[in-house]
């Protein structure tokens, strides 16, 4: 074997072994998050199921697309309905006018429907919202009272979005009522909404319906 | 031969011979190898959204479950299959259908060190304050574009070479 030869060959076998090593490293890297992932699931494991329903709604503070900033404190004492969008999502966008109607027709029995876009576009909320207005214009319909929200991942984290839409449901106490995912349910969304209008309406007024469960 | 992470870590610091190697005839991985880090990429960065999907689906609604489960595992695997893929028909032009069987293959091998980047990044973002996380996505986006067109043109050029 030539020396040229040999060198070559020792080279490649320091390659070998440097790639081998490198190799094991990433791997070991992931393995090493898998468990610390683990760690603070064993630690931390009941933030991770969610929403639990009855359990207090995360604090919100956001801006929103036109007037003051949102925040769910301001609302104590009527139903919130959230939903978590992105405007590139069609079944979220089928979302904002049931979200719409359904504040048409219960706004007055205490319900305030919120809309959060999750990925700060608010450029694009604006166009599709000026769209729904204008639709609404041509109807015959006055302004929605719908808020229309700005968010971040971090709120999404919050509300543990895992995949949009994803409405909840906000008892009068500011307590989660119902998580509802993806697209379809207009009925159950209808139903607990209204379970939740009907749940401790503030006495001698605003629900309309009287009664408690 | 090679195992999986002499090829992985040959991609990161001696990818032109890794490539070689991969391209010669009898040569193994590449899509095995992108399937396995994929794996545990999703693990390493995924775990509490898997664990959540899985208590979604028994606890709640199976097929709400499902969707969030899905939907985890297309935001993880629709875009690096898509670029080996894409990098698997370029460099099936390139190779001027020399090693049909590889092309993907090829590709493939050229989508890992992306995603190591992508695992080191978000690996060190779990452990850094709030405020340093939305640095991450672009970093990894860019960088990981950035280092995979790289690969995939030596890929090509060494194709390129050996059609000539």
């Amino acid at each position: 074997m030539s020396q040229r030869a040999r060198g070559r060959a020792a080279l490649g076998a320091e390659e070998a072994t440097w790639s081998r090593a490198v190799g094991r490293v990433v791997v070991a890297l992931a393995v090493a998050l898998v468990l610390f992932q683990a760690v603070g699931l064993v630690r931390d494991g009941e933030r991770l199921r969610g929403l639990v329903r009855g359990q207090p709604a995360p604090a919100l503070r956001l801006p929103t697309l036109a007037g003051p900033p949102f925040s769910l404190e301001q609302w104590r004492g009527r139903v919130v309905l959230l939903e978590f969008w992105a405007t590139w999502c069609p079944p979220c966008r089928e979302k904002l006018a049931l979200l719409e109607r359904l504040q048409d027709e219960l706004g007055a029995r205490g319900l305030q429907a919120v809309t959060i876009e999750i990925e700060g576009n608010r450029e694009r909320v604006s166009q599709l919202v000026g769209e729904q207005a204008e639709r609404r214009r041509r109807g015959g319909l006055a302004a929605s009272a719908v808020v229309y929200a700005i968010g971040t991942d971090t709120v999404a984290e919050a509300y543990r979005v895992q995949t949009i839409p994803q409405l909840v449901v906000i008892g009068r106490r500011g307590e989660v009522r119902h998580v509802q995912v993806g697209g379809g349910g207009e009925d159950e969304l209808r139903q607990q909404v209204a379970q939740a209008l009907m749940a401790s309406a503030p006495a001698g007024g605003g629900s309309g319906a009287g009664a408690t469960r | 031969m090679q195992g999986f992470s002499a090829r992985l870590g040959g991609m990161l610091v001696a990818p032109r011979a890794t490539l070689a190697r991969a391209a010669a005839p009898g040569a193994r991985g590449g899509l095995p190898d992108l399937w396995a880090l994929l794996l545990l990429l999703v693990a390493a960065l995924r775990l509490p959204q898997l664990v959540a999907g899985a208590w979604y689906a028994i606890d709640v609604s199976p097929v709400g479950g499902l969707l969030l489960l899905l939907n985890l595992a297309a935001r993880a695997v629709v875009l690096p299959f898509v670029a080996s893929l894409l990098g698997g028909a370029l460099l099936w032009w390139v190779g001027q259908g020399r090693l049909p069987a590889r092309y993907a293959d090829l590709a493939a091998l050229c989508v890992l060190p992306a995603l190591v980047l992508q695992l080191t990044v978000n690996g060190l973002v779990l452990l850094a304050p709030e405020s340093v996380q939305p640095l991450a996505r672009p970093l990894v986006g860019v960088g990981g574009g950035v280092w995979f067109v790289g690969l995939l043109t030596v890929a090509a050029r060494a194709l390129r070479g050996a059609a000539a």
